[in-house]
């Protein structure tokens, strides 16, 4: 979640004075991604979605846009940096093509 | 002459801290008053902040020593206890804040009076915990707790503790050295570990996993384990450069004790009288004062009561529902399997007087001179529980 220098205390590194810091303090803040927190992920069969839009309405971190005549990152585009894998769009889509996979699971491989 | 609340704020002077957020309590608002004067009538350059309440006030010294300066503020009682939840910040984030804290009890009942209640309830909260027993000791202590607390071994905060009105409003004799003393002992200010700063910027106190926590909590064990002797050593360059000597443990007349009483704060001064007393009619009894309880000098006490057969600790707080009060128990522990009798004693609760025949009455038992055990409650009366008594037609 947070990352400190690891150089021994005044220790010269890029020409920058590096220093050992005690207690909980952060120089990168790795957890403003909060994607990385997933568990779970959605995967959305585009092939029987009917872009009606309520995923991307439901869905409380607002990282869901559905672009209706399809888009560089296919239909329905889930921002991956911020996406916690809650599982809201799997529950409210209509048509149930949302579903929830391991984060680790490789989709296409899923496919075949 | 100064009583120990003057003294107190004359440290912080001399310390030359430059930000204060206090919030008055009795016994320690004289602290809050005086330096708020100082500032008013410009003897101190610093920045007073008028807050609502403790927990503002901790806030608000924390944030400030994190920009580079020595931040003050002062508490007792209940005004520490709202302050419960920022302490643990001034010591997880490292601040080497020093803190005078008048020792008065906890409610209820409500009282404005001396019990170690209020600090005994923040023992484990990071901070180290250094006990005085007169107004000299206020003063000293805190210039020495500054130099304690910013060594890059430690980085902790520290509690200077005094007894409320006994030393708080005692006005006593004190030396306190030249300005040009202090600043050669005490240089200015800078931060070591944490800091803010706009052109550098750095996350503080952010939510840490589970996978870290430990490993932070054990950095703090780590820096109390090197205040053992961080505190020598700086106590040794006081005494140096100021002439008074100090120790965690002090020990008064034990070589050759068949009994030995333990006690902290002013009631060491009666402890240390009584002992002599005794002495002149030749009872072989001493005193020991803990003047650190964080860190508590375990080696050193044990040094000091090997051998000892018979000894006495006085709490001054109940230690409820603990087999003993707080000293006892850590003295208890600093003993293990030396087959020495370790008596715990509670006494001088919510400001009640700490006599000489008390002390006498401990050292009889510790002697093995009175036909009774002596209570472990030793100044309680005997009609404790009768004490309220209401007649009622419910009844």
């Amino acid at each position: 979640m947070q990352q400190q220098p690891k150089q021994p205390m005044k220790e010269q590194k890029n020409g920058k004075l590096e220093k050992r810091l005690y207690g909980p303090a952060a120089i990168v803040f790795n957890s403003v991604n909060t994607g990385s927190w997933r568990i779970l992920r959605p995967a959305v069969d585009e092939s029987r979605c009917v872009k009606c839009d309520i995923c991307a309405s439901f869905c409380p971190a607002e990282v869901i846009s559905v672009h209706k005549n399809g888009g560089a990152s296919g239909v329905v585009e889930i921002d991956w940096a911020y996406c916690k894998g809650c599982g809201i769009c799997a529950e409210v889509c209509p048509k149930d093509c949302i579903e929830m996979v391991k984060e680790n699971e490789n989709e296409n491989e899923k496919e075949k | 002459m100064l009583d120990g609340n003057a003294a107190a704020t004359e440290a912080l002077k001399l310390a030359r801290v430059k930000v204060i957020s206090a919030y008055p309590i009795t016994p320690q608002s004289p602290i809050a008053e005086k330096l708020s004067e100082l500032v008013a009538n410009g003897e101190l350059d610093a920045r007073y902040i008028r807050v609502e309440s403790e927990h503002t006030a901790m806030s608000c010294a924390i944030g400030a020593q994190f920009t580079g300066v020595r931040a003050a503020t002062a508490t007792s009682s209940v005004g520490l206890a709202l302050m419960h939840e920022v302490l643990g910040v001034a010591s997880g984030c490292r601040v080497p804040l020093v803190m005078p804290v008048v020792n008065r009890a906890l409610v209820s009942p409500w009282s404005l009076w001396c019990d170690h209640q209020d600090t005994m309830a923040e023992r484990d909260s990071g901070w180290l915990q250094l006990y005085a027993e007169n107004a000299q000791e206020v003063l000293d202590l805190i210039i020495a707790a500054y130099k304690a607390a910013e060594d890059e071994e430690v980085l902790l905060p520290v509690m200077v503790c005094f007894d409320g009105f006994f030393v708080s409003h005692s006005i006593q004799p004190v030396e306190v050295p030249e300005a040009q003393v202090v600043d050669a002992f005490l240089p200015p200010y800078e931060n070591k570990n944490l800091y803010l700063d706009p052109r550098d910027p750095m996350f503080i106190n952010d939510l840490t996993a589970p996978a870290e926590f430990s490993e932070m909590r054990y950095q703090q064990v780590v820096a109390f384990d090197r205040a053992l002797e961080v505190v020598p050593r700086v106590f040794a360059e006081f005494s140096r450069v100021v002439g008074r000597k100090y120790e965690m443990v002090e020990a008064h007349r034990c070589e050759d004790a068949e009994a030995v009483l333990i006690t902290m704060g002013s009631m060491s001064g009666t402890c240390k009288h009584v002992v002599d007393e005794m002495r002149s009619r030749g009872k072989r009894v001493g005193a020991v004062k803990i003047l650190s309880f964080r860190p508590f000098p375990v080696a050193m006490l044990a040094g000091i009561l090997k051998g000892k057969k018979a000894i006495g600790v006085i709490d001054r707080s109940a230690g409820l529902g603990a087999q003993g009060g707080p000293l006892w128990l850590e003295v208890k522990s600093a003993l293990p399997g030396n087959g020495a009798q370790v008596c715990g004693y509670v006494a001088g609760l919510g400001g009640r007087d700490v006599t000489e025949e008390t002390i006498g009455k401990i050292f009889s038992g510790l002697l093995g001179e009175t036909p009774e055990a002596v209570k472990s409650w030793v100044d309680t009366a005997d009609d404790a529980m009768d004490k309220r008594r209401m007649a009622s037609a419910a009844y």
